[in-house]
């Protein structure tokens, strides 16, 4: 399910992976990087029988990313923050048009 | 771990019928090659284990660090660590643990190695010797069998040696009582750091000596743009990249800008060009956004007053040069008018002073890393802009033999010559040329209300190469219909920009810089690859 993220310590099927939530959404979402470059590879294989099996959400095989991983990588933690829900949260709006044109799906 | 192993039996094999006879054979191709590099994994890591399984009482002292070990078993706090940036004299005789990349490695003996360490661009030169009762053999020869690049962690007691150390930034030497591996590259490389960080200086003048150093081809850096952005230079050039996006962005918050987010997927070319990297949106025909020129007028429109936007541009031209990029960071400005276009240039004058300082007393120590591998002369800039009309520029070029169509626009020669008449004459190699011909700028720019054939337009140079494009805007729906048809615009595509206008529009213009120009120039670079972190051109998509 993440593909990126390095497996818990010891509780087998799981991710080392967060997300922060604030009033009920979403606003962070974090992992320890996975910085193994033979696990990576494994991981994204897995990935890629999931994706054959039909599910969009599975990530492509990166081999360039791979590839960068077997020069060395210390290990490494980061997370992502959506700033359109930020201000969502900070203005109490209820969608996203937040954002100063946002794309909407045609009327048809 | 595989997860595969907590899947359900009946749902694994439905989800294995499902996979097409050749998607099998290629994830079979490619599971062969994984457990091949496995292998390999394995039989290096038994190598490495073959050592470490001799009788050694100090085993403990030296190692891989096990994977449980860096899953965050311990808690958050890195008050024990050391920064090389921070090793010096005074922590003489006390013992300090460092993280870092092992960059050089020479074993003396069997009884000695020393370790160049680098972190952030800092080194610190470490000596593992074999003692009594503290350092093993086994733990010289551990050091020994690293590989260059791999990341360790050193915990040693520093020491002030009698003569200087050439070989690193810090003036102590680390007497190591601890070495782990935490991440291990791979032995052969396919680049050195040593080779890529070398100037064409210090080729030739060892090719006079008669000996030929390894020079990294610009294409081969790109090919491993992981391990060619470790070098000093290239630290410092994102560093400098990273300085100009902040000058920017303070400067303009400070003239009261407010810094906006346009979108990329629009639905037809806003510059006129059939350069345009198209695509399907759900059923409608859409492209990636050369600029964010509508919709930031369309903010100024908004009642924003004055906008700003860093972001990806996209032009899908099939261009070669050096300083052309099928993707690159647009730093763009738009404003309200309230009777000159050099209301803008103003903007743009103050901007780049501004910035230009910020560089040269900020980034002191990237611009040298910079220079010493790519020397160049730092940018000659006044504390006013000069701006010169197009004509003015023509005549400047006319006078030394070198035409130019009338009407027509500067080519990169032109402009180059333009720029060296500028410096002799000047003294300034930033400069801004405005007023050019009509013919030549995109088709929502402002003619001169007393000649049309001219408008209220501007490109701005550093050392003779263009880094902006701005003008006023016409605001006015009807004539920015007539100039779109004259330009062969087809208008319905661009009807809610035009529709915008219709609602009350004020007078406004503004420009776009190009990140990677800004960089590439004020370094004195010659490709703007070296200047883009991971470089779109025509003939790359990755890494």
């Amino acid at each position: 399910m993440s593909p990126l993220a390095k497996w818990h310590r010891s509780k087998p099927g799981l991710t080392e992976r967060f997300q922060l939530f604030v009033n009920k959404r979403e606003l962070c979402y974090a992992y320890t990087e996975l910085n193994d470059p033979v696990v990576q590879r494994q991981r994204f294989a897995e990935q890629l029988k999931d994706r054959q099996s039909g599910d969009d959400e599975a990530m492509a095989l990166d081999e360039t990313f791979c590839t960068a991983l077997e020069y060395g990588l210390p290990p490494t933690g980061g997370w992502g923050l959506g700033i359109d829900r930020f201000t969502m949260l900070l203005t109490d709006s209820q969608n996203i048009k937040v954002l100063l044109f946002p794309a909407m799906k045609p009327q048809d | 771990m595989s997860s595969s192993e907590f899947q359900d039996p009946a749902a694994a094999a439905s989800s294995e019928a499902q996979v097409s006879k050749k998607a099998a054979k290629k994830e079979a191709a490619k599971l062969e090659k994984l457990r091949r590099r496995q292998e390999i994994a394995t039989a290096s890591a038994a190598t490495a284990n073959l050592s470490v399984d001799e009788e050694d009482p100090l085993g403990g002292n030296y190692g891989d660090v096990p994977l449980v070990e860096l899953q965050s078993k311990t808690s958050a706090d890195v008050g024990e660590w050391t920064r090389v940036e921070a090793l010096g004299g005074a922590l003489e005789n006390r013992s300090v643990l460092i993280r870092g990349r092992a960059q050089a490695i020479r074993p003396v003996g069997k009884k000695m190695a020393f370790l160049v360490i680098r972190e952030n661009g800092f080194t610190v030169q470490c000596l593992v010797q074999a003692q009594a009762d503290t350092v093993s053999p086994q733990m010289v020869k551990f050091a020994a069998a690293l590989s260059r690049e791999s990341i360790v962690d050193v915990e040693g007691v520093v020491s002030i040696p009698s003569a200087p150390i050439k070989g690193a930034t810090q003036q102590v030497e680390i007497q190591v009582r601890k070495l782990y591996c935490v991440s291990r590259a791979v032995p052969t490389l396919p680049i050195n750091l040593e080779d890529a960080a070398r100037s064409e200086v210090e080729i030739e003048t060892a090719l006079q000596a008669g000996e030929q150093l390894v020079r990294v081809n610009q294409d081969t850096r790109l090919n491993f743009r992981v391990l060619d952005v470790r070098t000093p230079a290239n630290q410092g050039i994102f560093r400098i990249q990273s300085q100009v996006g902040n000058a920017f962005r303070q400067f303009l918050l400070s003239e009261g800008f407010c810094e906006i987010h346009t979108p990329k997927l629009i639905a037809g070319s806003s510059e006129g060009g059939a350069a345009v990297f198209r695509l399907d949106y759900k059923g409608q025909p859409a492209c990636l956004a050369q600029s964010p020129q509508l919709h930031k007028q369309m903010s100024i429109c908004g009642d924003f007053g004055r906008v700003f936007e860093i972001g990806p541009v996209f032009r899908a031209e099939d261009s070669y040069t050096h300083r052309h990029l099928c993707e690159f960071t647009g730093l763009d400005v738009e404003m309200e008018i309230k009777k000159h276009y050099f209301e803008v240039m103003d903007i743009v004058d103050r901007l780049f002073v501004a910035m230009f300082d910020s560089l040269n007393q900020n980034c002191k120590k990237d611009l040298e890393a910079v220079g010493s591998q790519y020397p160049f002369e730092p940018l000659k800039y006044l504390r006013t802009t000069l701006r010169l009309t197009y004509e003015e520029g023509i005549q400047m070029l006319k006078d030394v033999g070198v035409e130019i169509e009338p009407y027509g626009d500067l080519n990169t020669e032109a402009e180059r010559k333009l720029g060296q008449l500028v410096s002799e004459k000047y003294g300034t190699e930033f400069y801004i040329l405005h007023r050019y011909p009509l013919a030549v700028r995109p088709f929502y720019t402002m003619p001169c209300y007393d000649n049309p054939a001219y408008s209220n337009s501007f490109d701005v140079f550093i050392r003779g190469e263009e880094i902006i494009s701005g003008a006023q805007r016409v605001h006015v729906p009807e004539f920015l219909e007539q100039r779109a048809a004259a330009c062969g615009i087809d208008v319905k595509t661009i009807s809610t920009y035009i529709d915008s206008f219709r609602y009350g529009a004020p007078p406004h213009g503004g420009f776009g810089v190009g990140l990677e120009r800004v960089v590439m120039l004020f370094c004195g670079l010659n490709n703007i690859r070296k200047t883009s972190l991971f470089p779109r051109d025509p003939l790359r998509i990755a890494p």
